[in-house]
Parts: C-alpha cells; sequence; structure tokens
C-alpha cells in the first residue's frame, strides 16, 4: 500500500518535473499577462493613467451592439481567413505532390527556393510588396499596357482584400509545402505501387490513396493556417495598414487600433477576449472534424 | 639625450596639470565655503548620469543626435539614451509607462494629452526657463493653468506646389477658394500635369488637409464647439463644414492620378520632389526630406480654401515634450531643458539645425521656405490653430479612417457624416 | 519510360516558370539594393547597371552590423535553446502521459497559439520588469521561452506518439533515470522534429522586431540586427536602395540557418505532422 503510493508521488513528481519548466514560462509570459488582459476587458481604462474603473460588461455589449468597425473587421477577417487557408492548403498540397510524386531534377532546391520567402520578416515583406504593387506594377503597366498592372491593388478595397490574402500565400506557402512534402513522404511506396497496379490513374490515386493517408498533415496544416490568419496583424499593418479605409482592417489590427491609438485599452482587451474565443472555438471545431477523419483513414 | 629632454617635458607637463588641478580644487573648495548647496550640485554633476528620452518623428534621427552630440561636449556625464521610433511610438510609450520603466523624457501631442499623461509629467511652471517660451505657444500645453510639456516646434501645414510646374501652366494668381483650386487643377491637367499626389494612403494626411478648411466652424470657437458636442447638443456630422471638407476630398480625389488610394506620405514626397505631381497636402516637416531628393526645387505654401471664404495654413506647436515627474534625474532632465532653452546651442538647434520653427521668444527664422512662409503667415493673421486636437483623446485615426471610407467609396456622404458624429460620442463616452 | 521522362521534363519546366514567378519580388529586391536612387525611381524593372556595394557599405556601417549580429546570434540562441529544452521535456511527457490532467496542460500549453501578441504585451512588459529581464540581451532570450513553447510542444507532443514505448520500457527495468532515459534515449530519437523545431524558432526570434523593442529599446550596446535595420528605415524612409540592402544582409544569416538544418527538416516533419 505504501509502496503503490510512493510509485504514484514518484511518478506525479516526475510528470511534474518535465512538464513545469514550459508550463511556468507559458504561464508567466503568457498566461498571467493574457488573465491580466481579461481583467482589463471589465474596465474603462485608457491605458496610461494609473487609474481604472469597472464597468461590468460593456465593453462587451459594446462591441457587439454599438461598433459597427469591430463587426466589419470579424467579416473581413472571416473572408480573410477563409480565402488564405483554402489557397495556402490547395497550393501547397498541389505543388507538393507534384514535386514528390515526380522524378524531378534537384528536388532539394526547390524545397529550399520555396521556404525562402518564409524567413523574411513580415515588415520586409510588407515593405518590398507596397514597393512591387505601386513602382513596379507601374512601371510593367507603361510598357506592356496590361490593363491587370494598371489596377489600383492597394487602392481599391476588393482589390486590396485579395492583395492581403496573396501576399500571405506568397508568404506562408513555402511552410506548409515543407509539411506535406513530409506527409507524402511518408506515404509508404508499397500502397502507391498497388494503387498503380489496380489501374488507378494520377488523379484519383491522389485522391482516394494519397490523400486519406496524409490527413494528419492537414489537420496540422489547416489548424496552423486558420490560427495564424485568424490573428493576422504584421503583414496587414505593413501591407496596407488596414486600407483603403478599413476595408482590409483585420480584429488584431482594430484591437491594436482601439488600445493604442484611440486610448480605449480596456476596450481593445474586451475584443482580445472576443478574439481569443473565436479562434479556439473555430480550431477546435475544426481538429475534431478532422481527427475523426484520421480515424476513418 | 633626447630621453632626457622628453622626460623633462613629461615632468613639465605633469606638474603643470597638477597645478591646474590643485587651482580648480581649491576653487570649488572656496565656492564651498560660500555655497554648500552649489558644491553639492557640482559634485553630483560628476556623477555619470544616464538620461533615457522617447522620442517620435525620426526623420529628425540625425538632428537628435546631433543635439545629444553637443550636450555631452556641455556636460560631459551626462549622457541621452535616446528611442526614436514613429509607427509603434504609442504602443512601445504605453508599456513603458505601465510597467515602471518610465522615461525620463517623452513626447506626445498637446492640447488633450496634457490630460491624458497627467499622471507622469512634470509641472514646469515654475521653470525659469519656460519664461523664454511664447506664450502663444505656451496655450497648447497649458492644463488647468499650469504649464504640462514643453513646446518643442512650430510646425505648419497646407498644401505645397511646385512654383516651375504652376509658371508652365501658366498659373499666375494662386488659389484660395475650392472654385480657384479646381480651375488650378484645370490648368494643369491640361497641360498634361497631375495636379495632386493625395496622400490618402496615410490615415493622418486626410485629417490634416481638412481641418483648416474646417476650421472656422463655430466662428473658431472651438472650445465650445466641443462643449456642444460633448453635451449632445451637436451632431459633429451636421457641422456644414464636414460639407466643405467633403467636397475638398472629391476634388483631390479626383485629380490625383488613378490611384489615389495608394499614395503614401513617401510617394507623395518623392512624386512632389521628381516633378511628377504639382501639389500635396504636406507640412513644414517634409521640407527637408523633398529636399534631400531635389535640393533646388522652388516651392511654396498655398493657403487651404475655407468655407467662409478665408484662406488659411494649419500652424501649431504640437510636438511636446514631457518630463517624467518621478524620474530619479528629475534635476538633471530640468538641466537638459534649461540647456535647450538658453545656450547659444539650444537656442539655435531648432532654426539651423532642424530648420523648423522654434517655439522661443524672439528665435531667429529658419532658413526654409516654407518656415519663413509660416511667419508671414502667422504675421498676417491667416493661420489657424490644429483645432482637432482640443477634442476628445484618440479621435485623430478614427477621424482619419472615416475619410478614408469615403474617398475610398466604401461609405457615402451621409453614412461619413453619421460615423464622425459617432466616433465623437464614443470617444467621450470612453474618456474616464 | 521516355513517356516517364517527358513529363518529368515538362514538370520541371512548369516548376521552374513557377518559381520564377514567385521569387520575382526577392529578385527585384536584391536588383534594387544596388542601383542608386534616381536609378530605382526611373528603371525600376531592369538589372541595374553596376553592381556597386556602396548601399550594403553604409547600410553594413549605419547597422553596426557586426555587433547588431552578434547580439541577435545570442538572443537566438538562448531562446532557441531554452525552448528546444523545455518543449521537448514537456512536450514528450503530455504525449506519454494519457490522463485528464494531462490533457488540461497540453491545452494550457498550446492556448497561447489562439491569442494574439497585441492583447498581452503590454502586461508581459510589466512582469518581465519586475523579473528584471528589462533591457538586456538574456532577458530577452528567455521571455520567448513562453512565447516558443506552444508550437514546438505541439511539434514534440504529435512526434513523440511515432516512438515505440518498449526501448523506454526496457531501459526502466534496467534501473535507468527517469531524466537520465530522457537525455540519452528519447532526446536523440527527437532528432529529427528537433531540427524544424529550431528552423521555426530560429527563423521567427530572427525576424521578430516588436518584442526587442519593447524589451530592448534603444540601448546601442544590445541592439539586434531588426531594431538596426527599423533604426535606418525611419530615418531614410523612402530610400528604398538601401532598405532593401538591409534587409538582404539581414535574411543572408537566416538563409544559412535554413540551410545548415533542412535536411533534417524534411525528416522531422514527417513525424511531426503525420502524427499532430
Amino acid at each position: 500500500m505504501n509502496k503503490a503510493l510512493k510509485k504514484k508521488t514518484s511518478h506525479v513528481l516526475e510528470f511534474l518535473g518535465f512538464t513545469m519548466p514550459a508550463a511556468i514560462a507559458i504561464l508567466l509570459f503568457v498566461g498571467i499577462p493574457f488573465l491580466m488582459c481579461i481583467y482589463y476587458s471589465f474596465r474603462k481604462w485608457n491605458g496610461i493613467q494609473k487609474g481604472s474603473s469597472f464597468i461590468g460588461i460593456k465593453n462587451y455589449i459594446r462591441a457587439f451592439t454599438n461598433d459597427s468597425t469591430f463587426l466589419d473587421s470579424i467579416a473581413y477577417t472571416l473572408l480573410y481567413a477563409v480565402l488564405a487557408v483554402i489557397f495556402i492548403n490547395v497550393l501547397a498540397l498541389f505543388l507538393s505532390v507534384i514535386l514528390e510524386q515526380s522524378k524531378v531534377f534537384a528536388k532539394g532546391l526547390f524545397r529550399a527556393a520555396f521556404y525562402i520567402p518564409n524567413i523574411i520578416s513580415l515588415i520586409i515583406i510588407g515593405f518590398v510588396w507596397k514597393f512591387i504593387f505601386s513602382r513596379a506594377f507601374e512601371a510593367i503597366y507603361s510598357s506592356t499596357g496590361a490593363a491587370l498592372f494598371g489596377w489600383s491593388w492597394l487602392g481599391e478595397p476588393k482589390l486590396a482584400v485579395a492583395s492581403t490574402v496573396l501576399v500571405t500565400v506568397w508568404q506562408a506557402l513555402g511552410f506548409y509545402m515543407l509539411i506535406y512534402v513530409a506527409g507524402l513522404q511518408s506515404v509508404p511506396d508499397d500502397v502507391l505501387e498497388a494503387a498503380t497496379i489496380d489501374g488507378a490513374g494520377k488523379v484519383r490515386r491522389f485522391f482516394s490513396v494519397i490523400l486519406p493517408l496524409i490527413v494528419p498533415s492537414l489537420t496540422v496544416c489547416t489548424f496552423y493556417s486558420i490560427a495564424s490568419s485568424l490573428k493576422m496583424f504584421e503583414l496587414i499593418f505593413t501591407l496596407t495598414g488596414g486600407g483603403p479605409g478599413s476595408a482590409t482592417t483585420s480584429v488584431a489590427l482594430d484591437i491594436y487600433n482601439t488600445a493604442f491609438n484611440s486610448n480605449q485599452y480596456g476596450y481593445g482587451s474586451a475584443k482580445s477576449v472576443i478574439l481569443f474565443i473565436l479562434v479556439a472555438v473555430i480550431t477546435i471545431l475544426q481538429v475534431t472534424v478532422f481527427k475523426e477523419r484520421e480515424v476513418e483513414a | 639625450m633626447r630621453k632626457f629632454l622628453a622626460l623633462a617635458l613629461c615632468a613639465a607637463l605633469f606638474t603643470g596639470t597638477m597645478a591646474g588641478c590643485a587651482g580648480s580644487n581649491t576653487g570649488s573648495s572656496a565656492a564651498s565655503t560660500d555655497n554648500t548647496a552649489s558644491a553639492s550640485a557640482s559634485s553630483e554633476n560628476t556623477q555619470p548620469v544616464t538620461l533615457k528620452f522617447m522620442l517620435n518623428s525620426p526623420e529628425l534621427t540625425d538632428q537628435y543626435k546631433a543635439m545629444a552630440a553637443e550636450y555631452k561636449k556641455a556636460k560631459p556625464n551626462v549622457t541621452i539614451d535616446m528611442t526614436i521610433i514613429q509607427n509603434d511610438y504609442q504602443t512601445v510609450l504605453k508599456s513603458k509607462l505601465n510597467s515602471g520603466d518610465v522615461p525620463d523624457l517623452f513626447m506626445s501631442s498637446a492640447y488633450n494629452d496634457n490630460r491624458v499623461y497627467s499622471d507622469y509629467e512634470y509641472d514646469l511652471t515654475n521653470e525659469d526657463f519656460m519664461k523664454n517660451i511664447d506664450p502663444a505657444f505656451l496655450k497648447a500645453v497649458t492644463l488647468d493653468g499650469k504649464v504640462t510639456g514643453y513646446p518643442l516646434l512650430v510646425q505648419s501645414h497646407s498644401f505645397i506646389y511646385n512654383k516651375k510646374l504652376f509658371k508652365d501652366a501658366g498659373i499666375t494668381t494662386l488659389p484660395t477658394t475650392l472654385d480657384q483650386y479646381k480651375e488650378v487643377c484645370e490648368k494643369l491637367t491640361a497641360k498634361g500635369i497631375q495636379p495632386f499626389s493625395s496622400g490618402f494612403a496615410e490615415w493622418w494626411v486626410m485629417p490634416q488637409m481638412t481641418y483648416p478648411s474646417m476650421s472656422d466652424a463655430y466662428d473658431g470657437d472651438y472650445n465650445k464647439l466641443f462643449e456642444d458636442v460633448k453635451s449632445g447638443k451637436l451632431k459633429f456630422g451636421d457641422l456644414p463644414q464636414v460639407d466643405f471638407a467633403l467636397d475638398l476630398i472629391d476634388l483631390v480625389k479626383k485629380y490625383s492620378g488613378s490611384k489615389p488610394m495608394e499614395s503614401t506620405a513617401d510617394m507623395q514626397v518623392s512624386d512632389f520632389a521628381n516633378g511628377k505631381v504639382a501639389m500635396i497636402h504636406q507640412g513644414s516637416w517634409e521640407e527637408d526630406s523633398i529636399r534631400k531628393v531635389n535640393s533646388d526645387i522652388d516651392m511654396g505654401y498655398l493657403e487651404a480654401p475655407r468655407k467662409d471664404g478665408k484662406s488659411v495654413i494649419a500652424v501649431d506647436s504640437n510636438l511636446t515634450m514631457r518630463v517624467a515627474k518621478d524620474s530619479k534625474n528629475l534635476q538633471e532632465v530640468l538641466a537638459f531643458l534649461n540647456w535647450l532653452t538658453t545656450s547659444d546651442y539650444g537656442k539655435s538647434w531648432i532654426p539651423s539645425v532642424v530648420k523648423q520653427i522654434s517655439p522661443q521668444k524672439n528665435a531667429q527664422t529658419p532658413d526654409t521656405q516654407l518656415a519663413k512662409e509660416t511667419s508671414q503667415a502667422v504675421t498676417e493673421g491667416k493661420a489657424c490653430q490644429w483645432w482637432i486636437f482640443s477634442g476628445p483623446d484618440g479621435i485623430e485615426q478614427p477621424f482619419g479612417t472615416a475619410f478614408q471610407n469615403y474617398a475610398a467609396g466604401t461609405a457615402d456622404r451621409q453614412k461619413t457624416k453619421d460615423a464622425l458624429t459617432k466616433l465623437f460620442v464614443d470617444a467621450y463616452n470612453a474618456e474616464s | 519510360m521516355t513517356k516517364r521522362k517527358s513529363s518529368s521534363i515538362l514538370i520541371f519546366i512548369f516548376l521552374l516558370v513557377v518559381l520564377a514567378v514567385y521569387l520575382s519580388p526577392l529578385v527585384l529586391m536584391v536588383f534594387g539594393s544596388f542601383k542608386s536612387y534616381s536609378e530605382i525611381m526611373s528603371n525600376v524593372l531592369s538589372v541595374p547597371q553596376s553592381f556597386s556595394m556602396k548601399n550594403f557599405e553604409g547600410v553594413f556601417t549605419s547597422m553596426n552590423y557586426p555587433k547588431s549580429f552578434l547580439n541577435t546570434l545570442i538572443v537566438t540562441v538562448i531562446g532557441v535553446v531554452g525552448i528546444v529544452i523545455i518543449s521537448s521535456m514537456a512536450g514528450y511527457k503530455l504525449s506519454r502521459v494519457k490522463t485528464r490532467y494531462s490533457y488540461i496542460l497540453f491545452l494550457f500549453c498550446i492556448m497561447p497559439m489562439m491569442i494574439p501578441f497585441q492583447s498581452f504585451m503590454i502586461t508581459l512588459v510589466k512582469i518581465a520588469r519586475q523579473m528584471g529581464l528589462i533591457g538586456n540581451l538574456y532577458g530577452l532570450g528567455i521571455i520567448y521561452w513562453g512565447l516558443g513553447a506552444p508550437l514546438s510542444i505541439f511539434l514534440y507532443h504529435g512526434f513523440v506518439k511515432s516512438i515505440p514505448r518498449e526501448l523506454e520500457e526496457c531501459a526502466m527495468l534496467d534501473g535507468c533515470s527517469p531524466l537520465r532515459m530522457f537525455v540519452s534515449i528519447i532526446f536523440p530519437m527527437l532528432k529529427p522534429v528537433t531540427a524544424s523545431v529550431i528552423v521555426v524558432n530560429a527563423m521567427w526570434i530572427w525576424n521578430d522586431f516588436l518584442l526587442p523593442l519593447l524589451i530592448i529599446g534603444s540601448s546601442e550596446s544590445s541592439k539586434t540586427l531588426q531594431l538596426a535595420a527599423y533604426g535606418f528605415m525611419g530615418q531614410y524612409k523612402m530610400e528604398w536602395q538601401n532598405i532593401m540592402a538591409g534587409a538582404i544582409l539581414i535574411i543572408i544569416p537566416a538563409l544559412i540557418i535554413y540551410f545548415i538544418f533542412q535536411k533534417n527538416i524534411v525528416k522531422g516533419m514527417v513525424a511531426g505532422a503525420v502524427k499532430g
């Protein structure tokens, strides 16, 4: 009896010893700060003065009933996330399959080349693309006359939405390709051979054999792409600044503007909590749905 | 023999310095018998001190550095550690203030920021050097009779025009009304010159462009105006000046080429400096940048049109230095501001190094075109203040976004007016 | 056989075209970094007239490159090493122990991936200051432990599932202590995923700007590359050529880090992703 207890305690201690360093670091640098954010979400505070006052759930009520900018930013973010997640995953998967299923020369070099945009900071990415959309497109337009390059990619609300998605996909593609390539490499060769012998065409082979086997990679990629596109901030901040007007203002950018430019930190905190809940609900739903598929496969 | 000579020389030099040292020592000890306070002050002076400054306007980086280097010469024991940022300024300042890592001196706007930073700012009312500041500019930093900050620069903004392009288009009289602006644009367009680079991609350009044109609201009684907005007696969007401002935006947008919403402040400057466009709405702070690209461009201010027929240039001292009242080095920071206000270099730093207008009394006028024209406009009574800053806290960006939405076509005129009304109501509600 | 070869050539050409379009923005950036201001304004698209290193030299000095490079390296190494140690341990245990508490702790650990940084940054700085982590490179590196652990734990957690338990059981019977077993048996087997954790975190820390700005600020002696680059971006805001040259100077070391670890990364992602 005593021995069993002792064994249990030592197991618990071992568990704590392994997990606590990370858990404490996360608690200190994210957990507690975010708890403070929840605390401020119930208060009226400008983020500067030393005093703040409790106002209950008024900030939350305001966000949902009296702030069209916030609701618009949710609509934009959802649209942006849907487009970005679909394009990123479809393109990354497509390119990875082409790269992996063929006997192309210098595969590693291709992989590395697609990964390059991912090692550049988003501040520089935003800067370079601004240069492309303004100066480079202008130059191409004046020499070729192709209407496409004469459009105002960052100045026309709908085009600006497309531009933010385009640059996001461009930047992120390499990262997701890496995960898909890895998933594809793990598909056993004998399974593929069996499918080829059965006479399955390339397209059919992909959908009926390969795809079910790489659902785990899909889970990871969609989870990560959903979470990061729903809270996208830097790229939009440097590329469009949320503009023209508020056409590309994401929720994270709206939170930033509210808390730091309009000096309504308490209210911005409430919006942060709402964004957190939104991301959590969507990603948990996504993971649950995908996990079921994994079992089937 | 040579060695001996060198040694002798050394010895001579050594005794010389020793003597010098001793001399100064006796000097200071003599002083200390007269006045213990100054002795303790001078002994403090030799302690190495690092002052932390948080500054915005990174275009002045070189000038800030020159100033710090000069101060190092005047006071070798004091090092000024400057953080100079623009985009993330608000974010970093808020984080620092809240964490207790308060910079010894930081910058903000004037007017409503006087109240926003009231928990941190040192009351400069009784500082001697503040007497050297022109009372006209002290108004902007005064809250309930107390001077809450140090006005750094006087800046101005309006439409800047390229004199040569105007001449090429045969424009002889400068526009002062909306109709005349339109005529000018027609003439420029007929000559194949693009009239404006809009700057509409920046949220702050459109508000700056419209404040002067709206400065006749309530006949200039802005306190009454904002009282009425606060009490709900006036819906901001119902001001007739808002309509006028929207007309101005329409005009500028129409004549800003094919991508008006993509024009950033940098593009305004480069388009203007390279002679691609004839006019931009920008401020005196950009003259230096324009001249960096094209040193001999001939430019000047146009007066912004207004509903009442008068035309004005917006002039104010908005960049404000605030001293942290709980700073460990409070006396050193005050000594620095004293130096900036009373020493020869300090006095001439803004007019001749920054090349903008100094808010100090009897300051020399900088030798830059826009600054000269600003001084002239002030003497002629053709200046308006940056009145929007008398309104509620944090209004500027949402204000600009509302105008951007109008210019981008996502909000029509009525929707824009409603949005303006609402954001003032929201901002007053949010003030604690 | 020949059919297969020709289709493979077609695919090669197709990929080459895609890649050319894909990397063209970066090619423009490289071209731009060699041009003068007037050349970049007049000839946006063309190859530079001469490949002069003038911009690079100027930027190199104004960024105080060697010092900033070293500072960035210190922060990155401290951050990445810490993240790898704490995340591999936690990811391993959380994956092996299948109790409800373990699952809750796992959820807590990956939750930060759903929170935007801006919403907790003010209080983060406050806590960092109370812990004395402000103003120095080591403090900055340590803060990254908490911010980088979530994704890394997520990756380790998935990978550990693919390691057979038998090994551990054998070691246990041999009387190996848990920590010793982890260090000498488990961790070496995690090598592939460790490589990807290193790359992902190194790229991120190398390129991070806002946190260094908040923690290090202006201090000349501990500026990172990003802070140094930002300094001249604000000051010379229109001088595209200098900004592009600076960007390239920051990218090159990151590219080298990537190439060092890239072989392992692919293998690492395999398992991490598959069992995710």
